[in-house]
């Protein structure tokens, strides 16, 4: 569990984050959302320390961060960018064991771990592993940023745009693999996009940043059905529709059906009778804002 | 004699030449690498010390080498330690900027990875940092070492060896092959040393750590002789200039002459003097009215076996132009024995030194020995007075027109800084210089060449040289020697006035003894 308790960050005069108080539950993915310089960045980043905050605390589990040295605190936490950040002197293999070797873990170990990790990514480790990363395409350079990541076995993940520079096929892919992978290693997970069906498709909550200040925090239903506030409303406007299709899963509104993928992939990909699945969505929209 | 023969027959010295010149340009790369690597990695930590920083090594690069080496012998005397302190600082400037360049351009991203993962700062560095601008900083070191070969060639100008030593005394003897037996192994020492940084460099990961052990055993082995060879006690030596070390008429022969054994080191002449000075050397060889001998209060040992053949100057005219204009001989005859040596000497110092005009200089000179020297002549011109191309030269010419302006009504011209006594003496045999000053010695022994037997016969007299070259000259040319100016500019050997004074030191006989009485130990 995370615990962010008022925390603000001032450059110079201005305030980025501003008073952000929440709570990340162990196992959560919370994807914090908003334009460019809402301050969600910064706010990932003073949870591993990369960026230090001027006031509030910030808790693991009961354990203020600043009690522990930042470097360890670092160690223990997975940390994905955007554009991958692989060391382009290293090896696939030398990349991922990174933050193991730091962390002085059996290489037998380690081993089997990036193995683990790299066929839930859909990566043949024999065929990647003693290759450099500009060797493989931007998806798989992704997909090693991923298990770089998680090859520590951190408490938590945190992940800033971490497919905002994939091609939108290549992105779904690797966010459908990543999404399977959340499934299997039930690491706490920390994204931040811009990207609102994409937050809606991986978050389990929302956290919508606008100016440095939460705007409103939780589930993608709640957020577009019963938003807080008039900036909530406005910035779900634009993509509404398909948002809600994301949001919803098909098997809330028919009950036969098992998939839980969202209406919208269901749409897409069984053809089935858009009539009534549509009849259904909209009946349980009415009756969800309603509750 | 081919140029391959000439390479075999002197193959040890150019082998022995080499490995100097590998360990000076070694030894520096060294410690410029251990130097300019640390710095360049403290300014990526610190932008701000970056520019003045960088500003400093582009400074010290673009000092002339002889210069640089001039402000060193101050410091660090002659010989090898300041050779390889130049050559350190010229290779500081592109692997200081290579690295600071190589690690400030890596992504910001890749750095925040790191960082982010749980990378400490020293391992960002050694894991991150260095090797991925290893490329560019292995290019520095690459750059630095062709640098420093090129550069290294000077070391033998103050006495550090190194194949420059081929490549300078050729120049100076004028001996192509010497040359070449210097420049080709320096070239390709040059391209030797880039490739092997070039193949450590696609090797890096398995090469660079032990291929740095080995260089600095290797160095360390080097350093500790050299540096012990400089601290040792050393015994009384000689600095000359390369020409004057090969000349028959030079050190050589006057050795032969006085039966005496010195050691010495070549030196590179405007060098030679402050190494002389700063007490690298206890004895130089140079001329006797160098204006530098006033300027670094210095005394000339007297040749008292007159080894040195005699350079009395004197004015060469033209038979036509005396024949033409009888106050000339008359005018010029007003100088004769006028010049004494330090009189000389005094004039040469105003003008190299003291930076004043030639003109000038002459003039107050006559001023001061109770000349006229203010009447200027005007309308065409009568007379051309030539100069060869140094400073000694440009004096005497303008004396020669001040006196004859004033002591005659002809007019004179002055056509100053002919580049060499071939030169001049074509402009004077086609009538278009009318007189020079020119030294009884040069006469002799470049432009009338007699043969060994007469050579002999008058070398060591004056008086037999200057009739002899008079009635030649006279007879070969149609040229004629006015009387002698009074000094004589020949080769000397030279010491420190305190050093001839505590030593009683008088002639190059006196220093002879000196040398046998002493001849296993220390500097005076």
């Amino acid at each position: 569990m995370i615990d962010l308790r008022g925390v603000s960050k001032y450059y110079g005069d201005a305030k980025v984050v501003d008073d952000v108080s929440l709570r990340i539950e162990a196992g959560e993915t919370l994807v914090l959302l908003g334009t460019s310089g809402s301050g969600k960045t910064t706010l990932l980043k003073m949870i591993n320390r990369l960026v230090e905050y001027e006031e509030g605390s910030i808790h693991f589990d009961q354990l203020d961060i600043k009690d522990v040295d930042a470097v360890q605190h670092r160690r223990s936490i997975g940390y994905v960018i955007q554009n991958s950040g692989l060391f382009p002197h290293m090896t696939i293999k030398e990349n991922v064991s990174v933050v193991p070797r730091l962390l002085k873990k059996e290489p037998a170990e380690t081993n089997k771990k990036i193995n683990t990790l790299l066929s839930l990514l859909k990566l043949e480790p024999q065929e990647v592993l003693h290759r450099f990363p500009h060797e493989l395409s931007g998806g798989q350079q992704q997909r090693i940023g991923i298990a770089r990541g998680l090859a520590g076995d951190p408490v938590a993940l945190l992940m800033d745009e971490p497919f905002g520079a994939l091609d939108p096929i290549t992105r779904k892919e690797v966010r459908n693999d990543f999404k399977e992978l959340l499934k299997d290693q039930k690491t706490t997970t920390i994204i931040v996009t811009h990207d609102v069906l994409e937050a809606i498709e991986l978050a389990d909550r929302i956290c919508l940043l606008d100016f440095g200040r939460i705007q409103q925090i939780g589930t993608s239903k709640e957020l577009l059905f019963h938003p807080g506030n008039e900036f909530v409303n406005d910035f779900f406007q634009s993509d509404r529709f398909q948002a809600e299709l994301t949001a919803i899963k098909i098997n809330e509104i028919q009950k036969e059906v098992e998939q839980t993928s969202s209406v919208l992939e269901y749409l897409k990909e069984a053809g089935v009778d858009q009539s009534t699945v549509m009849d259904s969505f909209y009946e349980y929209k009415t009756n969800f804002i309603a509750h | 004699m081919s140029f391959f023969e000439f390479f075999i027959k002197n193959f040890s010295e150019v082998l022995s030449q080499t490995f100097e010149h590998i360990e000076l340009t070694l030894i520096s790369l060294f410690f410029a690498s251990l130097v300019g690597i640390s710095t360049g990695i403290l300014l990526t930590r610190s932008q701000k010390l970056s520019r003045p920083v960088i500003g400093f090594v582009n400074i010290i690069q673009t000092i002339p080498s002889i210069a640089l080496l001039g402000f060193l012998i101050p410091l660090f005397g002659i010989g090898v330690v300041p050779a390889i302190i130049a050559l350190f600082l010229y290779a500081l400037l592109p692997i200081v900027r290579n690295t600071f360049t190589g690690i400030s351009e890596i992504d910001g991203a890749i750095i925040e990875a790191a960082k982010g993962m749980g990378m400490t700062n020293s391992q960002i560095l050694s894991r991150v940092e260095i090797p991925l601008a290893l490329p560019m900083i292995f290019a520095g070191l690459r750059t630095a070492s062709v640098i420093n070969v090129g550069v290294a060639t000077l070391s033998a100008f103050i006495a550090a060896g190194g194949l420059g030593e081929f490549i300078f005394r050729g120049i100076q003897l004028n001996n192509t092959y010497m040359i070449f037996a210097g420049a080709i192994p320096a070239s390709l020492l040059a391209v030797f040393f880039d490739s092997v940084l070039g193949i450590i460099q696609r090797n890096s990961k398995r090469a660079v750590k032990p291929f740095l052990v080995f260089i600095g055993i290797i160095l360390l082995f080097y350093a500790g002789r050299d540096f012990q060879i400089a601290d040792e006690e050393r015994s009384f030596r000689g600095g000359f200039p390369i020409e004057f070390i090969e000349r028959e008429d030079g050190l050589k022969g006057l050795l032969k002459e006085y039966n005496m054994e010195m050691d010495y080191v070549e030196l590179e002449i405007g060098l030679m003097y402050k190494s002389l000075q700063n007490g690298d050397v206890d004895v130089v060889g140079g001329f006797s009215t160098d204006g530098r001998i006033q300027a670094y209060n210095l005394a000339v040992l007297e040749d008292n076996r007159n080894f040195f053949p005699p350079y009395f100057a004197a004015p060469m005219v033209r038979q036509q132009a005396l024949e033409e204009y009888p106050g000339l001989r008359s005018a010029l005859d007003k100088i004769a024995g006028q010049i004494s040596d330090s009189a000389m000497i005094k004039m040469n110092y105003e003008v190299d030194e003291l930076k004043k005009q030639p003109e000038e200089v002459a003039k107050s000179f006559l001023r001061a020995q109770g000349f006229k020297v203010d009447r200027i002549n005007e309308g065409s011109v009568d007379v051309v007075i030539g100069s060869k191309a140094f400073t000694e030269n440009y004096i005497l010419a303008h004396i020669f027109s001040i006196i004859i302006e004033n002591y005659s009504g002809i007019n004179t011209e002055l056509k100053l800084g002919f580049g060499g006594t071939k030169l001049i003496m074509d402009a004077m045999k086609i009538g278009e210089v009318d007189l020079y000053p020119e030294y009884t010695g040069t006469a002799l022994l470049v432009l009338l060449k007699p043969d060994e037997d007469k050579l002999e016969d008058i070398i060591k007299d004056r008086a037999k040289v200057f009739n002899y070259v008079k009635e030649s000259s006279l007879k070969e040319f149609g040229f004629e020697w006015l009387d002698e100016l009074g000094f004589n500019n020949t080769h000397v050997l030279m010491m420190r006035k305190k050093d001839t004074q505590s030593l009683s030191l008088k002639t190059i006989g006196d220093l002879r003894e000196y040398l046998e009485e002493n001849s296993n130990n220390s500097n005076p």
